[in-house]
C-alpha cells in the first residue's frame, strides 16, 4: 500500500532493469570511453598537463553520440508496451493504475540512464589526481559535466516518453522524437528563408544566424564543446521536463490501450500533424522552386502547392496507415488545410502587416545602428562571443538619424531589387524609445541612391560605427603596418598616439567617394593591444591612398616606403584599355591575362618601366573590377608576383598619360 | 458477479460492442461464441480493463474494473496467444506475479506444478505453444482470481490438454467458487465445459441460455406417422421449432416437458419414435433460425 500510494511498484522497475538492464551497462561503458579514457588517452608522452573548465572538450563527441541516443533508445524499449499489442494487454491487465506504470517505467529508465552518468562522473573525480591523466580540473567542473548531463539525459528520457504516450507505433515514435528535437532550428530556418524571400528589407541574419542551434535541443547537444549549456538552458530543460511529465501523466490517463499500433494515439493531434507536416513541406518546397527558379510567381506558387500535397498525402498515408487514401472527404480536406497555409504564409508577407513600409517617426527613435556588416550588433548582444567589446553600437546624434531615416525612406517607397551595377549592403538597427528594436536590411544600389548613401555614408555616426573607432581611443601597444612582403611594427608610444590621432582624422574625412570607388590601400594597420588588455579583438585598418595627411607624416617619419610598395620594388606595368570584357566569353571575360593577350594581338598594349608613371599608378590603382571603362594594368614585381588593377580617367596623371597606349 | 450493461466501444468509428449487457454468476463457466470480429475478444478486454468502456457498464461485484486495481486484483485475463516477457522463464514470470497479485498462492502454484511437469527455468519462449497455454493457466490459478477471462484458450490443443484444463477449471469453480469467461468461435470445443453461452454476432449479444435448461428443453424427434393427418394434429398441440420431411420419416424439433411430447406422440402409435437429445450446436442453429437468423456464417 505504501508503495502504491508513491505511485511506483517496485516489482515493476525489478522487472524493467532485469529486461533492459543492458541499456545501462552499455551506457556506462560508452560514456567510461568517452570521458575518464579520454583524459588518459594520447600520443605524445611529453605533453603538458591541460588546464580545462569544460569537460566536453574532452571526447565532447563522443560523449553527445551517446548522450543523443542511448536515453531516446531507453525510452524507446522501456515504453515499448505501450506500442505493442500483446505487452500492452498483459501491462494494463494488472492491477496497476497508468500513474502507477507511467511513473514506474519512468524510474526504471532514469535509473538505467542515469547511473551510468553519475558512475563516469564520479570516475572521472577521482583520476583527477593520477599522474597520467592529461588534464587539470576541479571536482566544481566534473558537477558541472555531471549536473549538465542529467539535465540532458532526463529532458531527453522524459521527452521521449511523452512522445510514445502520444504516438502508437515504435518506430514512428523514434522518428517523431528526432524530428522534434530538430524542428525548432529547420522551422525558424525555413521561415527566415521565407521571410527573406518575400518580406523586402527583412534582415535574414537577424538574431539568427549567430547561434541556431540552440533553438534545437539535438543541435546544441552536437556542439556543445563550442556552446557549453548555461545554468539558463539547464533550467529551462529541467523545467521542460518536468511539464513534459506532466503531460504524459495526463495524456496516459486518456490514452485508449487499443491504440497500440496506430500512428498516433490521440485523434485530436491528427489535424495538428496534418497541419505541422504540410507546414514543413510547403516551405521546404516553395523555397527550393523559389531558388531554382528566380522567384517566378508560377514557379513558386506550383512549388507551394506540391509541398502541400506531398506534406498531407504522407501525413494521411501515416495515419490511415495505408497508401489509399484517395476519397472525396480527403481532396476537400487537403484543399481547406492548403488554404489555410496559404493565408498563415501569405499574410505575414502581405501589405497588410506594413512591415516593408514601416520607417520609425523621428522622435520615437533613441538611437541607429547602421552598418554593411552585422558583427559590431551582434557582439554587442550576443552573449556567445564573451571576447568582443561590449560597446554600445547605437548613435543618436539627430541628423545621423535622419539621414539613416531617408535612407530607409528612399528604399521602403522605392523597392529597388538588385539587378546588376553597383549595390551596397546595409543593416539598419533602430532602438526605439519603448525599448524595442527595429531591423531591417537593404541591398541599395548606387546608381539612384547617390544622396541618401553620400549623407549617411559621410555622417561622424557611420564611420564610428563601420570603422569601430572607439578602439582607436584606447591605450594599445603598437602598430603594425604590413603589405605582403614588407611590415613594420611601430611601437614608439609618442608616434603612435600621433598616428591613431591621424588616422582618426583621415577616417572621419572620408568622402563618400573615396569610401566607394574601389580605391586600394598602401598597407593594412593592425592594433597590438596591451598584453594584458581584456579586448585582445581588433579589427584592422588601412593606409588608403586618399589619406595624404598620414601618407604625408610617414614619409617625414622615413617609415612610408619600408611599407609600402615603391616603384623600384616593381619590374615593369603593361597598361591596355578596360574595353575588352564584352568582346570576351565565358570564363575568359574574368582572366584579366586574356583581356591582355586581346590587347596585344592588336598592339594596344604598352609596357611601362618609367618610375614616375610607375609611382602614379602605385599610388592610384583602383581594385580590379569586370566592368568596362577605363584602363588595366598588369603589375610585375621583381619578387615574382603579379596584380592587376585599375585606372579610371581621373587618375591619368600627365606621366601615365605620356605611356598610354 | 460479472454485470455488463449497455456496453459499446468502437474502433476508429466501427463498432466492436455494440450496446451489449451480460451478467455471470458467480461459480459460472460462461462460453462466448461468435464468428471472428463478433467483437468477443474486445468485449473481454474491455471486462479485464485494458479497454476503456465507451459507452455502459462493466462491472465485477458491483465495482466497475477500468483502472480500480482492487477490482483487477482478483481478475486474471489469458489472451489468445499467450505473452509472456522476453527472456522470461515459469519462475521468473511467477515471481513477478507474486509481487504483483497480492492473492497469489505458492501453494497452488507448487501443486499445480506436479500436474503441468513443465521445467520452471527453461526459457518461456522456447516452449511450443501447448506448453506456453499450460505454463499461462499454471500462473493464471497459481494467483487464484476470482475471475479467469480466457480468449480462445482451446483453440488447437490436443484432446489430452483439452481435458486437463477442464478438469483443473472444474475443480476450481467447485471448491473456490472461480467464475470463467470463455470465449471460442467453436461451439462443439466449449460444449462441455460451459453451462452458460451466450452468442455473439456483430457486437450484439444474439442468444443466451442455460446450457441445462435448453438440454432439457429442446427434443429431435425422429417418427414415421400410420397417418399423415396425424402430423396436422401434433403441431396444435407442441411448440414445434423445426419439421423436416425425409421419405415416410419425419424430424421433428420442439420444445417442451420431455415426458409429455413423448405423452403427445404416443397417442397416435407411429410406426417408428425416437426421441433423441440435440447437440448444442443443433439446439442454437434451430434458436437462432427462430431468431431469424442464419447459424451457419456465425457458429462453426
Amino acid at each position: 500500500m505504501m508503495r502504491s500510494r508513491f505511485f511506483f511498484n517496485s516489482s515493476v522497475i525489478r522487472q524493467n532493469l532485469r529486461q533492459h538492464g543492458w541499456i545501462g551497462i552499455i551506457y556506462s561503458l560508452v560514456l567510461l570511453f568517452g570521458l575518464p579514457l579520454q583524459l588518459f588517452l594520447n600520443n605524445d608522452p611529453n605533453l603538458e598537463r591541460r588546464s580545462l573548465d569544460n569537460l566536453f572538450f574532452v571526447g565532447g563527441e563522443i560523449q553527445m553520440l551517446f548522450s543523443v541516443t542511448v536515453p531516446v533508445a531507453a525510452a524507446l524499449f522501456l515504453f515499448r508496451y505501450l506500442q505493442a499489442k500483446a505487452p500492452s494487454d498483459l501491462w494494463h491487465s494488472l492491477p496497476l493504475r497508468r500513474e502507477h506504470l507511467l511513473v514506474s517505467h519512468t524510474v526504471s529508465g532514469l535509473i538505467l540512464v542515469l547511473t551510468p552518468v553519475w558512475l563516469t562522473a564520479a570516475v572521472t573525480g577521482m583520476v583527477r589526481t593520477l599522474d597520467s591523466n592529461m588534464y587539470i580540473y576541479s571536482w566544481a567542473d566534473v558537477g558541472k559535466w555531471c549536473l549538465t548531463m542529467t539535465v540532458l539525459t532526463l529532458f531527453l528520457f522524459v521527452f521521449s516518453v511523452f512522445v510514445g504516450i502520444c504516438t502508437g507505433q515504435s518506430v514512428l515514435q523514434g522518428v517523431v522524437i528526432y524530428v522534434l528535437l530538430l524542428l525548432p532550428a529547420v522551422l525558424l530556418m525555413l521561415v527566415n528563408e521565407h521571410f527573406s524571400m518575400y518580406l523586402y528589407g527583412y534582415p535574414a541574419w537577424y538574431g539568427f544566424r549567430g547561434r541556431n542551434d540552440v533553438w534545437s535541443p539535438l543541435l546544441h547537444m552536437i556542439y556543445v564543446k563550442t556552446n557549453p549549456f548555461t545554468a539558463g538552458y539547464l533550467w529551462l530543460y529541467s523545467a521542460l521536463s518536468v511539464l513534459l511529465f506532466a503531460l504524459s501523466f495526463l495524456l496516459y490517463r486518456k490514452r485508449n490501450g487499443e491504440k497500440a499500433g496506430q500512428a498516433i494515439a490521440f485523434t485530436y493531434f491528427n489535424p495538428l500533424f496534418k497541419a505541422g507536416v504540410m507546414f514543413c513541406a510547403v516551405l521546404i518546397s516553395g523555397t527550393y522552386f523559389a531558388h531554382l527558379r528566380q522567384q517566378q510567381l508560377g514557379w513558386i506558387i506550383a512549388g507551394h502547392l506540391i509541398g502541400a500535397l506531398v506534406g498531407y498525402i504522407a501525413a494521411e498515408m501515416l495515419i490511415r496507415k495505408t497508401w489509399l487514401i484517395l476519397t472525396r472527404k480527403a481532396s476537400l480536406e487537403f484543399a481547406g488545410y492548403t488554404a489555410l497555409l496559404g493565408l498563415v504564409l501569405y499574410i505575414p508577407v502581405s501589405g497588410i502587416t506594413g512591415y516593408e513600409n514601416k520607417v520609425p517617426a523621428a522622435d520615437k527613435v533613441e538611437g541607429v545602428f547602421v552598418s554593411d556588416n552585422y558583427s559590431t550588433y551582434d557582439a554587442y548582444w550576443n552573449n556567445a562571443y564573451p571576447f568582443t567589446d561590449k560597446v554600445n553600437p547605437f548613435i543618436g546624434d539627430k541628423n545621423y538619424v535622419e539621414a539613416v531615416r531617408k535612407l530607409h525612406q528612399a528604399m521602403a517607397s522605392a523597392k529597388p531589387r538588385p539587378q546588376g551595377g553597383e549595390y551596397r549592403e546595409f543593416y539598419l538597427t533602430y532602438k526605439l524609445n519603448n525599448g524595442r528594436t527595429l531591423n531591417r536590411s537593404y541591398q541599395v544600389p548606387v546608381a539612384g541612391f547617390e544622396p541618401e548613401l553620400r549623407t549617411v555614408m559621410e555622417s561622424q555616426g557611420y564611420k564610428n560605427t563601420l570603422y569601430r573607432l572607439f578602439q582607436l581611443d584606447k591605450e594599445i601597444e603598437g602598430l603594425r603596418f604590413s603589405d605582403y612582403n614588407k611590415a613594420l611594427i611601430i611601437s614608439d608610444p609618442q608616434q603612435v598616439n600621433e598616428l591613431k590621432e591621424i588616422l582618426k582624422r583621415e577616417i572621419m574625412n572620408m568622402s563618400y567617394d573615396d569610401q566607394t570607388g574601389g580605391q586600394r590601400s598602401y598597407s593594412s594597420i593592425q592594433i597590438i593591444g596591451k598584453p594584458d588588455a581584456d579586448y585582445p579583438y581588433f579589427s584592422d585598418y588601412e593606409w588608403k591612398h586618399s589619406f595624404s595627411e598620414l601618407t604625408e607624416r610617414l614619409e617625414q617619419m622615413g617609415y612610408a616606403d619600408k611599407i609600402r610598395i615603391t616603384p623600384g620594388d616593381v619590374k615593369s606595368a603593361e597598361i591596355i584599355p578596360n574595353e575588352y570584357f564584352s568582346r570576351l566569353t565565358g570564363n575568359d571575360r574574368y582572366d584579366p591575362e586574356r583581356h591582355l593577350q586581346l590587347a596585344r594581338t592588336e598592339h594596344r598594349s604598352a609596357v611601362v618601366q618609367d618610375a614616375e608613371a610607375i609611382k602614379d599608378i602605385l599610388d592610384r590603382g583602383r581594385f580590379y573590377t569586370n566592368s568596362e571603362g577605363g584602363y588595366q594594368v598588369k603589375l610585375d614585381f621583381k619578387e615574382g608576383r603579379i596584380d592587376h588593377v585599375m585606372l579610371r580617367e581621373e587618375d591619368l596623371t600627365p606621366a601615365i598619360r605620356a605611356v598610354l597606349p | 458477479m460479472i454485470e455488463i450493461r449497455g456496453l459499446s466501444k468502437s474502433f476508429q468509428g466501427e463498432k466492436a460492442v455494440d450496446s451489449l449487457s451480460l451478467t455471470v454468476q458467480k461459480g459460472a463457466v460462461y462460453g462466448l461464441l461468435g464468428s471472428n470480429g463478433a467483437g468477443k475478444t474486445t468485449l473481454l478486454k474491455t471486462l479485464a480493463g485494458i479497454y476503456r468502456p465507451e459507452e455502459g457498464t462493466v462491472t465485477i461485484g458491483g465495482e466497475p474494473v477500468f483502472e480500480a486495481p482492487d477490482v483487477k486484483r482478483r481478475i486474471i485475463f489469458m489472451p489468445d496467444s499467450p505473452y509472456f516477457f522476453p527472456q522470461a522463464s515459469v519462475r521468473s514470470m511467477a515471481a513477478f506475479y507474486r509481487s504483483v497479485y497480492p492473492s497469489w498462492s505458492e501453494k497452488r502454484f507448487a501443486e499445480l506444478g506436479a500436474a503441468f511437469k513443465l521445467d520452471r527455468r527453461r526459457k518461456l519462449s522456447r516452449f511450443s505453444k501447448g506448453m506456453q497455454r499450460q505454463a499461462a493457466l499454471w500462473l493464471a490459478l497459481s494467483c487464484t482470481p476470482d475471475v479467469l477471462i480466457m480468449d480462445e484458450p482451446i483453440d488447437g490443443l490436443d484432446p489430452v490438454m483439452r481435458r486437463q484444463i477442464k478438469n483443473l477449471l472444474f475443480q476450481e469453480v467447485a471448491e473456490r467458487g472461480l467464475t470463467v469467461l470463455i470465449s471460442s468461435h467453436n461451439l462443439r470445443e466449449i460444449e462441455d465445459l460451459c453451462d452458460h453461452v451466450g452468442i455473439m454476432h456483430g457486437g450484439r449479444m444474439l442468444v443466451e441460455k442455460e446450457l441445462d435448461d435448453l438440454k432439457a428443453d429442446t427434443h429431435k424427434i425422429q417418427v414415421a406417422f400410420r397417418d399423415q393427418r396425424h402430423s396436422g394434429a401434433l403441431e396444435a398441440k407442441l411448440q414445434i421449432l423445426h419439421q423436416e420431411q425425409r421419405g415416410s420419416v419425419s424430424l421433428y424439433i420442439v420444445k417442451g416437458d420431455r415426458e409429455r411430447i413423448a405423452q403427445a406422440f404416443h397417442v397416435y402409435e407411429p410406426y417408428v419414435f425416437d426421441l433423441l437429445p440435440l447437440t448444442l450446436e443443433e439446439i442454437f442453429i434451430y434458436e437462432m433460425g427462430d431468431a431469424g437468423y442464419d447459424a451457419q456464417p456465425i457458429l462453426l
